[in-house]
């Protein structure tokens, strides 16, 4: 079958708020969020790291929570807001997850990273003050192959820590 | 937010040594910024999907492009044919190989055969990603299929179905020899015998393979690519396509986890460079996870047959045996030197054994090519090594502390000469097992253990576990680099207004090495930690180097630089008064200074790893309650970068231990192809790491480093399978292949299980 007449491909048009920004684009029906915001948008801190959403290296969050990217249209996203990494902290004012990441070695590779900080601030908007083992359970839905997660645990409880403080 | 370090601490000056400095490479990570090889676009980019075989062994009887090329948005096919009229490859197969080995060359595109479920047929080149991939499959591939063969046991049989051309699946037999194995064996009062398996394992970096390449200025061919080797690769990369090296530019950018799988050049990235050059546009290729499994290279798949010598004393006198291992179906470039390097030379350990008889096989399969992965035949020799020894224990009816004791090399005897010609040059092995054991209160844990045996013998089963190894690193490979110079190289320039450029021909993906050599510099020229600017990874701005791999950079890198630093620090000599060094270099309008390293010899890093696991009976379900580690590797340039490198470590070594396997059916099919059925370890998997260390400096290189970057995956999993079956050995339980699931741990337990 030819390979570009299925609805799949047919081009919409989705209009989505990221990181407080509208943006309006046309783009193959078929196209994920996570491509939408890497490829149509350059926002190439949100990362591909398998395509069964288990990694989370995707993660972004959709009217403030966390959803995987890779695993949601971008015709879904239509209407709503989107935050990625970038839209969460720069060098100049960087968020408490960001910092506490930094501080406590929780990143190697750096290739999860941008989806881990994105899902430790949703568990910690969840739960503000986690104990490890919360923290643990919490990031099932994220994958990191360098740290054994020890800091990344670390960093959650240090943001946390900020969190409440600030 | 400036660079901080914890209060207190020095910015400049030997002090730096061992000082826990944050990371100067994470700002661009945590914000979004990184530079993968995913992120570059370029104007008028094409991107490429690889066809790759669905079958594990067969004869190509046809191949028809006709309707993928036409379909919109394809710009070309390509098959092996069309490579072979550009003058494309193949690739060579495997450095470093016995005399008398088969080393078949690695086709970049399949020709008659496929070998492996997965391998590259075809290269469709599109607009987009998706067009690529839709015409990919109008691609008509006609397979006759042969039967297939995926174990390293299997494929070495005679029978087995053949791959390459040759009677039989073995690439070569190595036999280890030395002191009277034979004697040993005769007069043993104990011999342990245990077949073991290293199982095949994936290395899964969170960032997937890819590549983007595309013609630049002046006829240069423009490379980014996440590897660890950059001037490795663009050294097989003008091998392969018949370029000259200077007219290739290899850029790592930020390299998403390599773990050993990130070294080799694949058939996979020459196709798509090779693409980009006849098409004259920039093409890029990314891997997805599921092709990830199939595509890049998996690691261990060894059957080791080894028996153990034991005098009555409880002294190990001897080893001897087999140990079988699969490299899937091509050789990649080093990929045997994991057994012929590491597993077989290794298998002593940190024990003083004098003899030994093992024979090292080589064999092809109809699986992924193996790689290296983190230990690359460290893990492996430590494994079989440390199952042997915790059996003798048994066999003995000793403490297993107590027998490894014994038969450690004393710290007094080094340099210690191994029975397979090592020498390990420091160490101190008692002192670590005595420090690991009292971190984990082993006395007390085993009388718990003695009363929950007593008291509530159907309850919860309670393992402790240890794991003592010696770790290898810092390898410096025998081809020297184009001036004739032995090792990686260091370039450090001094401008006049003070600052420092250390580039050097390491190359990191995820280590740390900015801030670690920025520290080591910063050190040895007494200027400041925030003056050092440190560059790899780019062929353009690093001196030659073998990138990062075998835990060698601190080692190799560190001593390149070191070197040149002290070429800087003798060349400030020539104003006429002592001064910083910073003015001395205003004061001669800047300094630079190239060294190489020399080829420092490798060190032998150790540690002593323990697991408190308990085992419930009811499910086979493990949980691992502690695990602690004790390192020694020398001197430590930054100690948050070293327990960084033992956390994950031991991640990956748990994982090997519990979980991961890479399966194949009868057929050839992979049986775990995505993360869904690949389980690799979670946050939830892992209890809170102890990490504890000592120090015995290397003696064989300026800066008493060793390398330690693989230490984790020796440790814990030879401590996460000993403790397990330390539960289980009341239940009659001898020994369990790896991965320990819950099944397999239940069918054990059960009346009439193996």
């Amino acid at each position: 079958m030819p390979a570009s007449t299925g609805p799949a491909e047919r081009d919409v048009a989705v209009t989505v708020t990221v990181n407080g920004e509208p943006r309006r684009e046309r783009v193959p029906a078929r196209t994920l969020l996570v491509h939408f915001l890497r490829e149509q948008l350059g926002l190439t801190g949100t990362h591909v790291g398998c395509d069964t959403t288990q990694c989370g290296a995707c993660t972004v969050a959709m009217d403030g929570v966390a959803v995987k990217s890779c695993t949601v249209l971008a015709a879904q996203a239509d209407g709503h807001e989107v935050t990625t990494i970038e839209g969460i902290g720069d060098a100049e004012g960087l968020h408490p997850v960001q910092r506490a990441f930094w501080a406590e070695h929780g990143l190697q590779c750096g290739y999860c990273t941008p989806g881990m900080i994105m899902a430790v601030r949703q568990l910690l908007a969840d739960n503000p003050d986690p104990g490890d083992d919360e923290i643990r359970r919490g990031l099932a839905g994220n994958i990191c192959r360098c740290t054994g997660y020890q800091n990344i645990v670390a960093a959650a409880r240090a943001a946390a820590t900020m969190l409440q403080e600030s | 937010m400036s660079e901080r370090h914890p209060s207190g601490q020095r910015s400049r000056g030997r002090g730096l040594i061992g000082e826990a400095v944050i990371r100067r490479e994470d700002l661009p990570l945590i914000t979004g910024r990184g530079r993968f090889t995913d992120d570059v676009t370029l104007p008028g980019m094409l991107h490429a999907h690889v066809v790759r075989s669905p079958v594990a062994h067969a004869r190509i009887t046809g191949i028809d492009v006709t309707a993928a090329s036409q379909a919109p948005g394809v710009a070309a096919v390509f098959v092996a044919a069309d490579l072979d009229r550009l003058g494309v490859g193949p690739l060579p197969g495997a450095d470093n190989l016995p005399p008398g080995s088969r080393n078949p060359e690695f086709p970049v595109l399949a020709t008659e055969k496929v070998l492996w479920a997965g391998q590259p047929v075809a290269l469709v080149v599109a607009e987009t990603p998706a067009t690529a991939a839709d015409a990919a499959e109008l691609v008509d591939v006609s397979y006759d299929e042969l039967p297939a063969v995926t174990g390293p046991l299997e494929a070495a049989a005679p029978d087995a179905p053949v791959l390459h051309d040759g009677a039989d699946n073995v690439a070569f037999v190595k036999h280890l020899r030395s002191g009277d194995p034979d004697a040993a064996f005769a007069s043993a009062a104990h011999v342990v015998r245990q077949r073991m398996v290293s199982q095949r394992i994936a290395p899964v970096a969170l960032e997937p393979r890819g590549v983007a390449a595309w013609p630049g200025d002046d006829g240069i061919l423009e490379v980014r690519l996440p590897t660890q080797r950059p001037h490795g690769a663009r050294n097989s990369l003008a091998a392969i396509l018949g370029l000259d090296a200077e007219r290739i530019h290899v850029d790592a950018g930020d390299v998403g986890g390599g773990f050993g799988a990130k070294g080799p050049m694949y058939p996979d990235q020459v196709a798509v460079i090779a693409a980009a050059r006849a098409l004259g546009r920039p093409v890029k290729w990314m891997e997805t996870r599921s092709e990830s499994f199939l595509a890049t290279t998996h690691g261990r798949d060894q059957v080791a047959d080894l028996e153990l010598a034991v005098a009555g004393d409880g002294t190990f006198t001897a080893l001897r045996g087999t140990v079988h291992a699969s490299f899937g179906a091509y050789f990649t470039s080093n990929a045997p030197s994991s057994l012929l390097g590491r597993l077989g030379p290794m298998l002593p350990q940190g024990y003083a054994i004098g003899s030994i008889d093992v024979t090292l096989a080589g064999v092809f399969a109809n699986t992924t090519p193996i790689g290296p992965y983190r230990g690359a035949g460290r893990p492996e020799a430590a494994y079989f090594t440390e199952r042997l020894v915790d059996l003798a224990a048994a066999e003995l009816g000793q403490d297993p502390a107590l027998v490894r004791r014994r038969n450690f090399v004393r710290n007094t005897d080094f340099p210690h000469v191994t029975c397979t010609g090592l020498t390990y040059e420091s160490g101190d092995y008692q002192v670590g097992l005595d420090l690991l054991l009292d971190k984990l209160g082993y006395a007390g844990l085993r009388a718990e253990q003695a009363r929950a045996r007593e008291e509530l013998p159907g309850e919860t089963l309670l393992g402790v576990g240890l794991g003592c190894f010696v770790e290898p690193g810092g390898i410096t490979p025998g081809v020297p680099g184009p001036d004739g110079s032995a090792g990686d190289q260091a370039t450090v320039t001094v401008d006049p207004s003070g600052k420092v450029t250390v580039s050097v021909g390491t190359s990191a993906h995820g280590q740390g090495h900015q801030t670690a050599f920025a520290q080591l510099a910063a050190a040895l020229l007494d200027v400041d930690y925030e003056d050092v600017t440190v560059v790899f990874g780019d062929t353009a701005t690093a001196p030659f180097g073998y990138g990062t791999f075998g835990s060698r950079s601190a080692v190799a890198g560190g001593t390149a630089i070191h070197r040149a630093c002290e070429r800087i620090l003798a060349a400030a000599k020539r104003v006429d008064a002592p001064m910083p060094l910073a003015e001395a270099a205003a004061r001669l309008g800047g300094l630079s200074a190239t060294a190489a390293s020399g080829a420092p010899p490798e060190t032998y890093a150790s540690g002593a790893y323990g697991c408190v696991a308990s085992v419930d009976p009811a499910t086979g379900r493990v949980t691992v309650e502690r695990l602690v580690a004790v390192d020694d590797c020398g001197v430590v340039i930054n100690p948050l970068l070293v327990e960084g490198q033992v956390h994950g470590g031991v991640a990956q070594g748990l994982g090997q231990a519990l979980t991961e396997q890479v399966a194949y059916d009868s057929s050839g099919q992979p049986l775990a192809g995505s993360l869904m059925d690949y389980a690799v370890p979670f946050a939830a998997s892992l209890p809170p790491l102890e990490c504890h260390s000592l120090s015995t400096p290397a003696t064989t290189n300026p800066l008493g480093v060793k390398g330690m970057g693989e230490s984790g995956t020796l440790g814990a999993t030879c401590a996460v399978v000993n403790a397990v079956l330390d539960a289980l050995r009341p239940r009659g339980v001898r020994h369990l292949d790896m991965p320990l699931t819950p099944e397999k741990i239940w069918t054990a337990l059960q009346p009439h299980g193996s």
